[in-house]
């Protein structure tokens, strides 16, 4: 099963290869099919996780409950933006901006993406968990240089050298924790290295985990090692930036989180790794808060919006005990919201072929579906009740009175800062006149599907956690209380 | 002999480790992909050497693996890039020269400092070598830093992955043969998308100038 879900995307991506451009429809179909059966087996495994069973596909790759949640986020975003790219790049081809080759490229790098991204979080080695975050890299480094356009190559450039970097003190990081840690052989596995962990020098393990922490800390986008994201996720193609925003940034806080299991162990407390986890996700907060007021493009401002959520979910894996449950479901609520919003993004890109600020307004009445939907999942993500990024926001804060209350003060009046930044600018963008010669209408009828399902989703999940999620993630909390 | 293996490996790591501070040093990109395809040298030598000291053939053909990647292939593609471009491929550094070796100078110390204290316990070599090789780590950080030609960025990262394979070994971190693959694998792949960055690079700014590329700050 596992085996299956990690290697359909590479099948996928080799079969559009070896098809020919003009079969986009076959291609297509290849996609959709793919994305389904994927979503299917996440389930199917985290079904088999809250049973307390184990999920194990080959000697590297098995599941935990961490795993499968991660799993299940991916097949969950990975199955919309997949249903959405195909309205998405039929729009772009029926206006002649790319062709069907570009459609060939686009789903082959779509799906070395995902299954770079499914490698990474389903393998018990560290070392493999590396290699596949740092393929993810390469996948998707020519999807966000897609449109060719210096500004894009601009913004690829940036993230490649950037992400390279951290990637590679990352590696610096895994190969000091393998050496304290493991058994230098190669063969070390997440499990084993926390079991050995008890017995090591914590000072060598503090130095590692920085390693760590700037090494990954850099894909996921904390402050100050952000500057590639903002870029990146604004000129990808909307569906891209819904899987970076929504999916990658946690793939990559998954490794940090492993090595914390591990360095809490081994220095018999999450004082350390929490207290930077704590100062990493502040400094990230603050600074997305303030920076949102003085830009110019709706996608950029859902980029920073991107390092602010990761920052409050960092400083609730900091924080600990509540805050661990509190990070994980903002984890969920984060990804399914800001890949929805991003899709709309798209919407709002096809209809006013503009991502600036200042060219958008009347989204309403242009988009009557797409613009009360992109209104509703701004609020939802400001943290307005009774959406469920209320609920978790209101428990991070809780749980970080205990560590400081004058902090969780400042924090609450940067989060209304940012509400207020947020609801500013949507209000621009929604009401005010269409400008001249926009059309009216929704674009593709599968770029509207995936929007409402996904909003459906989150609807039904501030409200009612499912049974075998909720016990999984009360597996993970165990983990890190442990 | 095994011994006289790890001399031979500890001076393989010190031309290593003054590639990279010549890379700092030189101005022109052609010597800049030599010495890049010198520290690699050294690098895919280390290899071989510690693999038929430990009698372990999968270490040996690593080397050879790597050899072949970074000491043939990379530099053919980057020589051409560099003769096909010509003086438009940047090499300049922000820092002048005397900076730049009170910086390196500044490294040097903090590799010896107390900081890394603590990694002394889990080196396979002695303090100083591994001094040597967290210098190497962070001069090569600092190349990247440095310097503002796209193809020079390039070499210090890969400097810096060279300087990281040289570190793994001294501390005596061994991967399985499939692992080390995957890593080799990752890094052709990653030289290869770079060479084809480059080239989207000069074909839209005309220049492989990193400062020539404001599109976003003007966007």
């Amino acid at each position: 099963m596992l085996l299956t879900l990690v290697f359909v995307p590479f099948l996928t991506a080799l079969l559009a290869f070896l098809l020919p451009a003009k079969k986009t429809r076959f291609i297509e179909a290849g996609v959709i099919m793919a994305a389904g059966i994927e979503l299917a087996l996440a389930v199917r495994c985290i079904s088999v996780i809250a049973a307390g069973n184990l999920v194990r596909g080959t000697a590297s790759l098995a599941i935990d409950s961490l795993s499968s949640f991660l799993i299940l986020l991916i097949a969950l975003v990975g199955f919309f933006v997949s249903l959405y790219s195909v309205g998405y790049l039929r729009t772009e081809v029926g206006k002649g901006i790319i062709g069907p080759r570009r459609v060939r490229q686009f789903f082959i790098l779509l799906e070395l993406f995902l299954f770079a991204m499914y490698l990474a979080v389903a393998t018990v080695n560290p070392i493999i968990t590396w290699i596949a975050i740092e393929a993810t890299t390469l996948a998707t480094a020519f999807l966000i240089s897609f449109y060719n356009k210096p500004t894009a190559t601009e913004a690829a450039w940036k993230y490649l050298i950037l992400n390279s970097l951290g990637l590679l003190i990352g590696l610096l990081g895994t190969l000091v924790f393998i050496a304290i840690l493991g058994d230098r052989s190669g063969a070390a596995i997440w499990s084993e290295m926390v079991a050995s962990a008890g017995t090591v020098s914590p000072a060598a393990i503090k130095i590692a985990f920085v390693f760590i922490l700037i090494g990954y800390g850099t894909k996921v986008g904390l402050v100050p090692l952000h500057a590639w994201l903002p870029d990146a996720h604004s000129k990808a193609p909307s569906p891209i930036s819904a899987l970076l925003s929504g999916v990658l940034l946690n793939v990559a806080l998954f490794a940090v989180l492993r090595w914390k299991e591990a360095a809490d162990v081994a220095l018999g407390s999450d004082q350390f790794t929490g207290g930077l986890l704590i100062f990493f996700g502040l400094l990230s907060v603050f600074l997305a808060a303030f920076i949102i007021f003085v830009q110019q493009n709706y996608k950029r401002l859902l980029a920073y919006s991107s390092i602010e959520h990761m920052g409050l979910i960092v400083i609730g894996f900091g924080l600990g005990g509540v805050g661990t449950i509190a990070g994980l479901l903002h984890m969920l609520y984060h990804a399914l919201a800001k890949s929805m919003l991003f899709l709309l993004a798209g919407n709002i890109f096809l209809r006013y072929s503009s991502t600036k600020l200042k060219n958008v307004s009347g989204l309403i009445e242009a988009l009557p579906l797409s613009g009360p939907l992109f209104f509703a999942g701004i609020l939802m993500l400001s943290g307005l009740p009774p959406f469920a990024i209320f609920m978790t926001k209101s428990l991070i804060l809780s749980a970080g009175i205990a560590f400081s209350p004058w902090l969780v003060g400042a924090l609450l009046i940067v989060l209304s800062v940012m509400f207020f930044g947020l609801f500013r600018f949507v209000t621009k963008l929604a009401y005010g006149p269409v400008p001249e010669g926009i059309e009216q209408g929704e674009a593709h009828f599968l770029t509207q599907l995936p929007v409402i399902l996904l909003f459906a989703l989150l609807l039904v999940l501030s409200w009612y956690m499912p049974e075998t999620l909720d016990t999984v993630l009360a597996s993970i909390r165990e983990t890190f209380l442990r | 002999m095994e011994s006289q293996f790890l001399q031979l490996a500890l001076s393989l790591d010190l031309l290593a480790f003054m590639a990279v501070i010549g890379l700092h040093l030189v101005k022109s990109t052609k010597y800049t992909v030599r010495l890049y395809a010198l520290q690699s040298v050294a690098v895919a030598a280390v290899l071989v050497i510690l693999g038929m000291a430990k009698d372990e053939q999968g270490l040996v053909a690593i080397g050879m693996i790597t050899f072949f990647a970074k000491v043939i292939i990379a530099p053919l593609l980057f020589s051409r890039l560099v003769h096909r471009f010509g003086n438009l491929v940047a090499s300049a550094s922000y820092l002048s020269t005397p900076a730049t070796l009170a910086v390196l100078l500044g490294l040097i110390v903090f590799a010896a400092s107390s900081v890394f204290d603590p990694l002394w316990s889990i080196a396979a070599v002695t303090p100083d070598v591994f001094v040597f090789n967290i210098a190497m780590v962070l001069i090569a950080i600092f190349l990247l830093i440095n310097r503002q030609g796209a193809l020079a960025q390039i070499i210090a990262i890969l400097a810096l992955e060279n300087s990281i394979v040289l570190f793994a070994l001294f501390i005596g971190v061994k991967q399985t043969l499939a692992l080390e693959l995957g890593i080799i694998f990752d890094i052709v792949i990653w030289m290869v998308i770079a060479y084809a960055f480059l080239r989207l690079v000069y074909r839209q700014f005309g220049s492989l100038d990193t400062r020539e590329m404001r599109q976003l700050i003007e966007d």
